[in-house]
């Protein structure tokens, strides 16, 4: 267990502070960030049209969001077309009792499940325990930390927070009950007893459920993008397969999903293309000699329908590729865990204030040094430091920030607003932190400072506001 | 951002009014950035001002979610540089907010709105016009330089993506003799500064800022310039509390050869 | 009551567009629904050039290939194939009346054959493919009767036979190509678009083959099958 789950969910300080001081996690870090960056550099300097495609897939974006109701409506007639079923969700709750009854319809008791963050964001795992489903995770990522009753750290690389070892004790514990304890060499040997394992649920499961990163309203198709093969092993060979996506996963087109396509691995990955990309339409055709023969999506909305005449409703154009975590130095330095949210990163601390809350999820978008490295990776161009900063601004207004922060903030305001008062009060604390840097060059303590002060010096002024001195020199010419 | 020519075309050959807008750290910090930048564009043929009415470009209250706040000294700042054709900015960060954010702080084709737009385009950071606007050439003080100085040119964030500045400073530098420029490994990460990010969440900034110092300490360099003096100022406090005493200075020091400032 | 699904469409009726406009702007964008937003550079080269591509980029995708004039040659590239890598001498192969020549081929010594779909102790599969890409390298395969899908994913070594006039410039046309020739307009249930072996890098993102699907996959591109009916 992760000592960040003894913390109180909601304070996001004391959560950052235990992960810059968790070892494991600062070791797995380090070793994961330039990877994450450099991949991504080297596959978008293979396509030298990728910022054309950028602006088209901004374009096929807004168009859907625009048009939202009807290409749900086109794609939902589609899937029925296709023999499948479609289910609307208004909240996680709605969307848990749905995939509750699906298996309980075909009396289910096994489940697999690829790799889906809005699962997690529905927390549809604990819910399915409770109801004493067998559920088990096969992305390799989700199925350690299902193991360790962990919540995933990134969006599409679940475990970058553990280290091999980690890794390693979990399968000991859960595989070989401790005792037998077998000798690991290398990461290929932990794959392959993960195989072995899952490759019985595969082949047991009553249900299979997955996510979607596309939904395509032209043919009712649900798309995957994967490079393990479970999410295929998830849907070929249980009788019932249940695809869990939200509203805004919807394009148009073959000719919309190909575009997308085309810019989401290089900006996940840093890969060229996925190992499989599958679409998946509707149950197994009459004579196909295996398949889902009960197909059903379900479509939750969870807030987004709210976003979309809403200033902020850029962020609902995010196809989920996690480059704007990978790219973000809060991200390094912190992992996944500290935000307290499905969604962590920049996406997290732009869309979790709206999914989740502005009153739980307010810190998020403060804790951004506003580098703007996210909206210069992200793919669909989503402003997010200015969605972070509409976060702020609420927060402001709906009297959140501690009286501490409120208090400097308009006594600096007043300070500001009075240009001889600034004069004053610059003159004088020129003067004083003189006077305490005791010509050093820099101050060790200032009060209101936190932290500060263990990390870093202050550079202290050395001569009289440029202001002054230049008064100064005018009235000598 | 791009110059455009059309712009080029305005400006030269008239004298026209250059408003310096001296950004509170350099006012309280380290004045002499602002008497060095002063010192360059006195040689360019503007009339300069600086209007004494002037504080911070807002940028805290605005960052902090006091959008109300901001504008109030939005509106002042536009009223103090009322005359002036250009306003010259040694920081990204401030030249930015001004160019880029305060046109946010107003509705949208409002009278205030166009008051801002027509504001923001007369802003630039201070490298960036004097390599697309003046001629600069390198003090002559500079001759008499007898060693090689290494520099390593930190980009702020600011500079970098919000005014897509990354050669101009780098130009500049190179046309002085005694400079050899150098990268270092993660050029484009941010130094951990943020403005109030870097007291708020001290410990998240701390990480960010001991990671681009070994970036800066790897790379050899006897020198850190910016165009942006948070940055200097957050990197500096890191390297002094570690004990390393690297000459740390703002662009426009460089630029004008000043040795008898002290170090940040 | 209201069911969730009129509540949600009610919200989107309200913030989205449904005007006549709307109903042409999406009907447009139906009509053009294979039509690449931009050029791609493969739709420009000559398919000789796209030949090549798709080779380079299956091969950087650490998929292995080979290539033979006829369908006869298939056979021994298999049984290379399954040597080169001490495999149990026999096959899944799926029943594709254009892959039915491989069960009654003499060039099979101790070849166990059989078609089907693939169950777990499966250690070797064949598929047809629908068609290959230029413009990713990666390989078509849409499930039938005659191509059932647990063949791309169960068995460890994975072998597809590529016809090379079915090597397509981008994912717009050959999903048009199927469109068009297929099952009424009806998708079939999986089209999976495979770009070598199955792996992962969730651990300490150290790059793994093998990971649910195929450690190895083979693609034979032959010059023409020639189907017996």
């Amino acid at each position: 267990m992760l000592l960040i789950n003894k913390i109180p969910k909601h304070n996001f300080h004391s959560r950052a502070y235990t992960a810059l001081k968790d070892t494991h996690l600062q070791q797995a870090l380090n070793k994961t960030k330039h990877n994450f960056i450099n991949k991504r550099k080297k596959a978008i300097s293979h396509i030298p049209a990728f910022d054309s495609l950028r602006d088209e897939a901004v374009n096929i974006k807004n168009h859907t969001l625009d048009h939202l109701g009807l290409y749900l409506e086109l794609y939902e007639e589609n899937v029925i077309k296709s023999g499948g079923h479609v289910h609307w969700a208004q909240d996680s709750q709605e969307a848990c009792n749905i995939i509750h009854n699906i298996c309980r319809q075909y009396n289910a008791k096994n489940i697999t499940k690829g790799k889906s963050i809005v699962s997690e964001e529905i927390e549809l795992n604990n819910f399915l325990d409770d109801k004493g489903y067998n559920v088990t995770e096969t992305d390799l990522g989700e199925y350690i930390i299902q193991l360790r009753k962990e919540k995933p750290s990134h969006i599409i690389a679940p475990a970058v927070h553990l280290t091999q070892e980690q890794i390693k004790q979990a399968f000991r514990f859960h595989h070989h009950n401790n005792s037998e304890a077998p000798v690991y060499n290398t990461a290929s040997d932990l794959l392959s007893e993960a195989r072995k394992v899952l490759r019985q649920k595969f082949l047991h499961a009553d249900v299979g459920i997955t996510g979607a990163n596309f939904l395509i309203a032209q043919t009712g198709s649900s798309v995957i993008v994967t490079n393990e093969g479970n999410g295929d092993l998830t849907q070929i060979l249980p009788k019932t397969h249940i695809v869990i996506a939200s509203i805004e996963k919807i394009v148009p087109t073959i000719a919309d999903v190909s575009l997308l396509l085309r810019i989401l691995a290089p900006s996940a990955t840093g890969q060229e293309t996925s190992v499989y990309t599958t679409f998946s339409t509707g149950v197994k055709k009459p004579t196909d000699l295996e398949g889902p023969s009960n197909y059903h999506v379900v479509l939750l909305d969870n807030g987004r329908s709210h976003l979309l005449d809403h200033p902020d409703k850029e962020v609902l154009r995010c196809i989920r590729c996690g480059a704007c975590m990978n790219h973000c130095p809060v991200y390094h330095a912190i992992g996944g865990h500290a935000y307290n949210s499905t969604y962590p990163g920049p996406i997290g601390a732009a869309l979790s204030p709206h999914l989740f809350g502005l009153k739980n999820m307010y810190q998020l978008p403060f804790a951004s040094s506003f580098c703007g490295r996210c909206e210069e990776v992200c793919p669909v161009r989503i402003p997010l430091p200015k969605i972070m900063r509409h976060a702020r601004q609420k927060a402001y207004a709906s009297n959140l920030l501690s009286f501490k922060e409120n208090f400097l903030l308009s006594l600096w305001g007043y300070i500001v607003k009075y240009h001889f008062l600034y004069r004053i009060t610059s003159y004088v604390s020129i003067k004083c932190l003189r006077l305490i840097s005791r010509q050093k060059g820099y101050v060790q303590w200032l009060p209101f400072f936190g932290t500060y002060f263990s990390h870093k010096y202050l550079v202290a002024p050395t001569q009289d506001s440029f202001i002054t001195q230049y008064k100064r020199q005018q009235k000598n010419i | 951002m791009p110059i455009t020519t059309q712009e080029k075309r305005t400006i030269k050959g008239t004298k026209k009014q250059v408003g310096f807008f001296v950004t509170c750290l350099v006012d309280f910090l380290r004045p002499s950035v602002g008497f060095n930048c002063l010192k360059i564009l006195e040689t360019q043929g503007f009339e300069i001002v600086v209007p004494l009415t002037q504080s911070c470009c807002g940028q805290p209250a605005y960052n902090s979610g006091d959008k109300n706040l901001a504008k109030t000294i939005a509106l002042q700042i536009v009223d103090s540089f009322n005359q002036c054709d250009y306003i010259v900015v040694p920081s990204g960060s401030c030249a930015a907010m001004m160019r880029k954010h305060y046109t946010s702080l107003a509705k949208h084709s409002s009278t205030q709105y166009e008051l801002f737009s027509a504001f923001a385009k007369k802003i630039y950071e201070f490298t960036d016009f004097l390599y697309h606007f003046c001629n600069y050439q390198h003090p002559p003080s500079c001759a008499n330089e007898t060693s090689v100085k290494h520099i390593i040119f930190h980009d702020s964030c600011s500079s970098l993506r919000e005014l897509g500045i990354k050669d101009s400073p780098r130009k500049l530098l190179q046309k002085l003799p005694h400079v050899s420029l150098v990268e270092n490994s993660d050029p484009e990460s941010c130094c951990g500064f943020g403005g109030v990010f870097c007291v708020k969440f001290s410990d998240i900034s701390a990480k960010m800022s001991q990671e681009k110092a070994t970036h800066i300490l790897n790379s050899k360099a006897s020198c850190l310039t910016s165009t942006d003096l948070g940055c200097l100022i957050n990197i500096a406090g890191t390297l002094r509390k570690k004990g390393e005493n690297l000459e740390i200075r703002h662009i426009a020091e460089i630029l004008a050869n000043d040795k008898t400032s002290p170090s940040i | 009551m209201k069911t969730s699904r009129e509540r949600i469409l009610k919200r989107l009726r309200k913030k989205t567009d449904y005007s006549q406009e709307a109903l042409k702007n999406v009907q447009n964008r139906l009509d053009n629904a294979f039509l690449p937003y931009i050029k791609i550079p493969t739709m420009d080269q000559t398919d000789e050039h796209n030949y090549t591509q798709f080779v380079n980029k299956t091969l950087l995708h650490k998929a292995e290939y080979d290539f033979c004039e006829t369908q006869d040659d298939i056979p021994p590239l298999i049984l290379q194939f399954l040597k080169r890598y001490n495999l149990p001498h026999s096959l899944k192969i799926a029943p594709h009346v254009k892959l039915e020549f491989l069960l009654t081929c003499q060039d099979f010594p101790n070849v166990k054959i059989k078609s089907g779909f693939a169950i777990d102790t499966d250690s070797t599969s064949l598929s047809l493919a629908y068609g290959a890409i230029a413009e990713n390298g990666s390989v078509m395969i849409a499930s039938s009767n005659e191509n059932p899908a647990s063949l791309n994913f169960l068995p460890e070594n994975h072998i597809i036979i590529l016809e090379k006039e079915r090597i397509f410039t981008h994912y717009e046309a050959i999903i048009e190509h199927y469109y068009k020739n297929n099952n009424k307009n009806i998708l079939p249930r999986f089209i999976n678009f495979i770009a070598g072996p199955s792996r992962s890098a969730d651990i300490e993102q150290t790059l793994l083959l093998g990971a649910h699907g195929p450690q190895r996959v083979y693609i034979i591109c032959c010059n023409k099958i020639l189907s017996r009916n």
